[in-house]
């Protein structure tokens, strides 16, 4: 049974009354199983926080269903078992941490000991023991993110699906926040988030879903995506010069510091390749594959499909490929946060 | 499932929507039982009003005069009193000082409707004292001196006040002449009303005066042939019949018409000249008086008087009314009293 | 649910409470009572009546301003914000979110209220009023019609942003206080369709002067108890109306 799931769900968007622009996202067919932590990638305005929405019961599909845990989606049932972080998360100005989490215990309808014990343990786990008492309207970006966070997980939910959950955060922030999801994982729960920060993906992922201009480009495990994206192999060499390399036929060696580096195209090749260098009197120090990063793979499917597709119109008025190239290039500057929508 | 919903929401919208219809009446027809002083409280003292209008006395004097016209409309259909006139026309006149309309229309109820030409009289001279420059108001107060309180010299005085003011129109100095030579007091009065009736743009003084003028020129009739039936009688020796004797008689040249429709008579004993529609005006007025009295006298001691004198004596009426050209009757049974025209009588 | 809906209603009564707004118009009552109470000696003997009628026109002014200003921003302002998504979120039904966000602002209302009716009959009773309970009847019936003007304000906060919301409010407000006399207007009036136009907003939108009976208790005309009973059903009537309107609305709200 999976937690989550979207059975060709879509949602048609108009821009205006008299619908001047079309933007339709999905179909989406996508299961979320037990345990996993699942990744939704894609550039900005593709949909990922449409189909996060659509989730919560915040968008209503204009066909296809949402289940959780096999309940319909924005029944009260499957919404006592799920906890959600919005993007860019904003909270009442007016209470401090300790109260804006116990009214949302109160919405779960906690016991009052027992929501004030699990607020303040909440506060704690994030990281914002000190600011406890602090009125929202003072705290910080990262602050508010650690917060959004705490209160995802007010009704110790089995399924978490946080939006942009490392935004905002700086280095430290965000190895804290990976620990915790991870430590989510390890308790058992299901954890459904989105992001375009694709170093933090592929460091704690299971399974990524990668998505553009509302349609879902590829669903697979992150390992998967990996290995299909070896592209060769570096053998690290020592008491063997680049030259010697290089006359043995390995054309593209050359030195690193003191060793010697030599590329093989394929898996198959290392051992013939092992043997002729050891008989020419090198020692093998180590055997890398060379992966290309997640973020490789990423900026060909999606840059590279964008050929393919109708440019559409995304919420920015922009189309998918313009904001894709964008965002390609974002990705790679790793620039945090999104533009307005 | 949603839709179920939705449906039962709006049936549940329909009924509240019927709950209140219902809860409303209930409370319109308590609001509007005539209790004076509720009335009062719509019209409260121009004094306090000036404290706290901050400058708006203006915007609430016109607040006032709608208010004010309502009065006067609710009441004019209804029971013909109207107690609080004075005493709103006098706060709206305090607000705005210079609200002309408010003196005007103000001088003709309190004279016409409420007979309280006094009233009527200290309206129009604040008026005057306020808008000096203005002929209207002096014009009025000589118009109500010379109609209702027959004070020919009072009324001049006015009129050729009136004539003195900025831009007068040539009428006053015309009924300034009218009020010195003393000419009629009928051909002034009506004269008066006609000017009255073609400045106006209120239609209810158009109707007052429209109907003023139609009582006179039935006066004025009835004097006429009043005269005649002397001649008459002068000549031939006794009474005419009826009116179309006097045209064969050669005295009238036709038989006039009544303005209100009805005819003229001639009565079979005091050989006086009626009009029918007057005395059927009459009748119907006493018999509504009648009415009232005889309904006061019930709720105090839970009967029907035993005859109108009694109505007399419980001091309800102050004479026993008599109507020239109908025979007044009282049933003590049922409480009905009925004044019916004479020559109804005779036809049946 | 009762939780749930009493727990929205509190956070909604913080919010409102701890709004600058609030203490702004709070100072601002505290001022005009003190005043009825020094203009007094200048009013010939009427200070009384004085004092009663800026009291009790203050506390219903004041009060409506809450009413609709707050009100009117509240829902669009968690929209706005996106506050709103988190709430939304968790297991709780749109209707609850409606009900609690009105209770929480009758309770602010009601506060501003109760305070300023303690310092009118403190200050009347000074002044030589006695002890009026047709005041507190007065005071009842306008409570009743902030009850029915916080529904509308919430409603409005649901279909349009605050000042559109507050604008219709405060139109909503004077049509409802001059209804009558726009009916017995319009009835003198010689277009039919201006007749029914003017009896159709007659029947339709609240006639709030059935909840206004200061001038009466001004002048000491008694109010029986089944006139204020119906009044304050027309009145919680009206509030039910408008609050159904708005769950409606706000079940088929999504939030982009």
């Amino acid at each position: 049974m999976s937690v989550l799931r979207f059975e060709a769900v879509s949602k048609v968007f108009r821009s205006s009354l008299r619908g001047k622009y079309l933007y339709t996202l999905g179909p989406i067919d996508l299961g979320i199983e037990p345990g996993e932590i699942f990744g939704y990638l894609g550039p900005n305005g593709a949909g990922k926080t449409t189909t996060l929405k659509l989730g919560m019961g915040l968008l209503r599909p204009s066909s296809g269903k949402v289940l959780i845990f096999d309940r319909p989606h924005d029944s009260l049932s499957a919404k006592r078992r799920v906890g959600f972080l919005p993007e860019q998360p904003y909270f009442y100005q007016h209470l401090t941490a300790v109260e804006l989490l116990e009214f949302y215990g109160d919405m779960f309808g906690l016991e009052r000991h027992e929501n004030r014990r699990r607020a303040l343990d909440l506060i704690d786990k994030v990281g914002l023991r000190k600011f406890g008492n602090t009125m929202i309207s003072k705290f910080s970006k990262g602050m508010l993110q650690r917060i959004g966070l705490a209160q995802a997980l007010v009704n110790e939910p089995d399924l978490v699906v946080l939006d942009e959950p490392m935004s905002g955060l700086d280095p430290i922030g965000r190895r804290e926040i990976r620990d915790l999801i991870l430590d989510l994982k390890a308790r058992g729960k299901t954890v459904f988030l989105s992001s375009h920060i694709l170093q933090d993906v592929e460091m704690i992922c299971d399974r990524v879903g990668i998505i553009s201009a509302g349609k879902i480009l590829e669903i697979a495990s992150v390992a998967d995506l990996l290995d299909r994206s070896v592209e060769s192999i570096e053998i690290h060499l020592e008491g063997i010069a680049a030259s010697e390399a290089r006359d043995l036929g390995f054309t593209g060696a050359s030195a690193l510091g003191d060793k010697t580096v030599v590329t093989v195209a394929h898996q198959a090749e290392i051992n013939l390749a092992i043997m002729r260098l050891v008989a020419a009197g090198a020692r093998v120090a180590a055997v890398l594959p060379l992966r290309g990063t997640l973020e490789d793979y990423f900026m060909r499917q999606v840059v590279g499909g964008e050929a393919l597709q109708r440019g559409v119109p995304g919420s920015d008025g922009r189309t998918a490929g313009a904001s894709a190239a964008t965002g390609a290039s974002e990705l790679v500057s790793n620039a945090a946060g999104k533009q307005g929508r | 499932m949603r839709s179920l919903v939705t449906v039962m929401m709006v049936l549940v919208l329909i009924s509240a929507a019927a709950a209140i219809t219902k809860v409303a009446a209930t409370l319109d027809h308590r609001r509007y039982e005539g209790d004076v002083v509720e009335e009062l409280t719509y019209f409260p003292s121009g004094r306090f009003l000036e404290l706290a209008d901050l400058g708006f006395g203006a915007l609430i004097a016109d607040g006032m005069w709608l208010r004010g016209i309502q009065y006067y409309g609710a009441h004019h259909k209804s029971d013909k009193a109207y107690p609080l006139a004075e005493h709103i026309f006098s706060t709206i006149t305090d607000l705005d000082p210079e609200f002309i309309s408010a003196y005007r229309f103000g001088g003709i109820v309190l004279s016409e409707d409420v007979g309280a030409t006094g009233a009527a009289i200290d309206l129009l001279k604040k008026g005057i004292r306020s808008n000096p420059g203005r002929w209207e108001l002096p014009f009025d107060l000589g118009f109500i001196y010379f109609v209702d309180c027959n004070d020919c010299a009072k009324a001049a005085r006015y009129f050729s006040l009136a004539s003195r003011m900025d831009n007068p129109p040539e009428i006053t100095k015309r009924f300034t002449a009218f009020a010195f030579r003393k000419a009629g007091k009928t051909e002034v009065a009506r004269a008066l009303w006609q000017q009255l009736y073609d400045s106006t743009g209120n239609r209810v003084i158009k109707d007052a005066a429209a109907a003023a003028i139609k009582n006179i020129d039935l006066d004025t009739t009835v004097q006429q042939l009043s005269a005649l039936v002397e001649r008459f009688r002068q000549n031939s020796g006794r009474y005419p019949a009826e009116i179309s004797d006097l045209v064969r008689a050669g005295l009238a040249r036709r038989i006039p018409e009544d303005p209100f429709g009805g005819s003229y008579l001639i009565d079979g004993e005091t050989h006086h000249v009626l009009s029918t529609s007057r005395v059927e005006d009459e009748a119907a007025k006493t018999v509504e008086s009648l009415t009232k009295a005889i309904e006061r006298f019930n709720r105090q001691n839970g009967r029907f008087p035993a005859s109108l004198e009694e109505l007399k004596s419980a001091g309800l009426i102050e004479t026993v009314p008599e109507v020239e050209g109908a025979r007044l009757a009282y049933e003590r049974s049922t409480g009905k009293a009925t004044c019916n025209p004479v020559w109804r009588e005779v036809v049946r | 649910m009762t939780g749930r809906v009493m727990g929205i209603a509190r956070n909604t009564f913080k919010e409102a409470v701890r709004d600058r707004l609030f203490a702004v118009i709070g100072v601002f009552a505290v001022f005009v009572l003190v005043s009825s109470f020094v203009i007094g000696p200048l009013s010939l003997g009427e200070q009384v009546r004085i004092t009663q009628d800026i009291g009790l026109a203050s506390i219903s002014v004041l009060c409506f301003m809450i009413a609709i200003l707050v009100g009117t921003s509240i829902v669009h302002r968690e929209i706005d914000r996106r506050t709103i998504y988190t709430v939304i979120s968790k297991p709780v039904e749109r209707w609850e979110f409606i009900v609690g966000k009105f209770l929480g602002l009758v309770a602010t209302v009601s506060l501003l209220l109760g305070a300023m009716t303690i310092m009118l009959t403190v200050v009347d009773y000074l002044v030589g009023g006695g002890f009026p309970t047709q005041i507190l009847v007065a005071v009842l019936l306008i409570w009743m019609e902030l009850i029915l003007l916080t529904a509308l304000s919430v409603l409005m906060s649901t279909i349009a942003s605050p000042i559109l919301g507050a604008i219709f409010s405060l139109l909503f407000y004077v049509i409802g206080h001059t209804s009558a006399d726009i009916k017995d207007l319009a009835a003198r009036s010689a277009s039919a369709s201006v007749r029914i136009a003017a009896d159709v907003v007659y029947r339709t939108l609240p006639n709030l002067e059935y909840l206004n009976v200061r001038n009466k208790v001004i002048h000491g005309v008694h109010v029986d108890t089944t006139y204020v009973a119906f009044a304050s059903s027309y009145a919680l009537l009206y509030a039910f109306v408008f609050l159904v309107i708005a769950v409606m609305v706000f079940r088929r709200k999504e939030f982009r």
